[in-house]
């Protein structure tokens, strides 16, 4: 379950502070197009995939990520997904030079707890901090920083396992919220 | 010394802490602070560097922790 509302007011947030047309919203997915990205990636910018997940608004950060980069130029420090294998309604989204060109890959977010916003809004991070956070990844791979490549290396190998919870951790959350639904529902 | 964040702009005279200028930005204490340097970068403020590397009318930026995994 996702609270709409959060969304749609996240999205109409982010798209007067990056620019309409740079912020599309799909089923499941947000893009967010035209994001600086430091030069060693290349000179075009880049476009971000921000998967929405299930309790978004009800305090559930965003974790996985896509970007579009230069495939040429970011191999060697992220999981590559091939075009194929993205959904796609975000396939749809580009052109045959897009694709040539480019590749996505995969960037798990934890956002720290203690940095969560949570209140009883259920805040979380806005969506408009997404392209600063890609940068200052980015920018630490630029610069060789350890601390960072460290991370990127433990993300790339238990890549599966992240995803098996996740998936679980998904369920997990649809199946609390048809619940809480059924019982207001027959209470 | 005067600092932008967002639309924002504010002299704080002396600065003594990066708590002081969360404060007076409404900044959340968790956030980090950033330096938005001449070419666009963003650097990081920490307790040990700010005073060195914070400039005079300097843009901030406010980024949430995170680690990757």
């Amino acid at each position: 379950m996702i609270k709409f509302s959060y969304l749609k007011n996240q999205i109409s947030n982010a798209k007067k502070v990056l620019g309409k047309s740079n912020v599309i919203q799909l089923k499941k997915y947000i893009l967010i197009k035209d994001i600086e990205i430091p030069k060693k990636f290349g000179e075009e910018r880049g476009v971000l995939c921000l998967e929405i997940p299930e309790g978004y608004g009800y305090g559930v950060e965003i974790m996985n990520v896509h970007i579009l980069l230069d495939k040429n130029k970011a191999k060697s420090h992220f999981h590559e997904i091939p075009w194929n294998s993205m959904p796609i309604e975000v396939v749809d989204e580009f052109h045959l030079g897009n694709k040539i060109i480019n590749s996505w890959y995969w960037i798990c977010f934890h956002i720290l707890p203690e940095a969560n916003l949570q209140n009883e809004n259920h805040e979380t991070v806005a969506l408009t901090e997404f392209p600063r956070l890609i940068y200052i990844v980015l920018k630490a791979i630029a610069d060789e920083d350890p601390g960072m490549m460290g991370q990127l290396q433990e993300m790339n190998q238990t890549r599966d396992e992240f995803l098996n919870e996740y998936k679980k951790l998904m369920n997990q959350i649809t199946l609390e919220n048809n619940w809480k639904k059924l019982s207001w529902m027959y209470s | 010394m005067i600092l932008k964040f967002g639309e924002m702009q504010k002299d704080f005279g002396e600065i003594q802490n990066l708590n002081q200028i969360k404060e007076g930005f409404h900044i959340v204490d968790s956030k980090n602070l950033y330096r938005v340097n001449g070419e666009g970068e963003l650097v990081l403020l920490d307790e040990s560097t700010w005073s060195t590397k914070l400039k005079e009318g300097d843009k901030l930026e406010a980024i949430s922790e995170f680690t990757l995994g």
